[in-house]
């Protein structure tokens, strides 16, 4: 007898502890990449790929890479040829000002296609090609 | 002279008892789930002088202040999370408070507020007793935030009526 209302309660708590769940928790990673800014001396108005630009960005500087310029001009010729492009957009990149002559950008957004990168020279002339321009480069 | 009964008569019964619990608990635990089935990912971006990026729960992206978005470097997108349980089961969704999450690559940070859901607030399974959960949030991004690659986590609960 006793063993049986043992059993009965157990059956009791069973239940009880075999409700549908109340309340269910579950966690998701979050991930995000910060690019880098690129720093250039140039006026790039033709699009090539990021990785064309931070490879040249990274080279170590010598004889046979010369300037950052240089080396770019070595990956896309079309570089120095001063494609203008259309859709100057300067107010929209960080930290740019009024576009110099020569200076270049293309449109932030819709009209680049993926996996090409445009890019905004601040070049003033009074600094020459020896300083250290800040160039934003806009990616699509 | 009264024999004592054998051991296993009165201990029958008792066994049918104990094996209608298990069946019970067995038959009805454990039927309320929810799973990660995709984490959320911001994508790519320049800091410029800082701003925020929304992530929609659509899994679209935009941007206030200086932030560029970059479609290189992974694609933007929401947390799914699959809910399975009773049919037809209401169930409402607690997301992390705004101050509680943060991102970091190890020696930065940026805070992750602003959490949304779709459905916002409450959901109804499916008769099949099933349902999607997405979610956003909003990234606050710092000026000249250091590149690099930042991760963190949140929870999300789903509590049924």
């Amino acid at each position: 007898m006793r063993g049986t209302l043992a059993a009965g309660a157990l059956l009791v708590l069973a239940l009880a502890a075999g409700r549908p769940v109340d309340a269910a928790s579950a966690g998701a990673s979050v991930t995000v990449r910060v690019t880098q800014s690129v720093v250039v001396q140039a006026l790039l108005g033709a699009p090539l790929s990021i990785n064309d630009i931070l490879d040249a960005l990274r080279a170590p500087a010598g004889p046979s890479t010369g300037s950052v310029l240089i080396r770019l001009a070595q990956i896309a010729p079309a570089l120095t040829q001063g494609v203008a492009a259309p859709g100057f957009a300067a107010d929209a990149v960080p930290g740019m000002q009024a576009a110099m002559a020569g200076a270049l950008t293309l449109p932030l957004s819709g009209t680049l296609q993926r996996e090409l990168v445009a890019a905004v020279s601040l070049i003033g002339q009074e600094a020459g090609n020896d300083a250290q321009p800040s160039i934003t480069v806009a990616f699509n | 002279m009264r024999s004592r009964p054998s051991p296993s008569r009165s201990t029958e019964p008792c066994h049918r008892w104990v094996a209608l619990a298990l069946l019970a608990a067995a038959g009805t635990a454990g039927a309320q789930t929810l799973s990660n089935t995709s984490p959320l990912s911001f994508g790519a971006f320049t800091a410029g002088s800082g701003g925020t990026i929304v992530l929609s729960t659509a899994g679209a992206r935009s941007k206030s202040g200086g932030v560029l978005l970059v479609s290189q470097g992974g694609a933007a997108a929401a947390a799914q999370f699959s809910v399975t349980g009773t049919a037809s089961a209401v169930y409402t969704i607690t997301l992390p408070v705004d101050g509680t999450v943060l991102l970091s690559d190890g020696s930065n940070s940026m805070a992750l507020n602003g959490f949304a859901s779709s459905p916002a607030g409450t959901g109804i399974l499916s008769g099949g007793g099933t349902a999607v959960l997405s979610i956003g949030a909003t990234l606050t991004v710092g000026n000249a935030q250091a590149p690099g690659s930042y991760t963190g986590s949140f929870n999300v609960t789903v509590n049924y009526q």
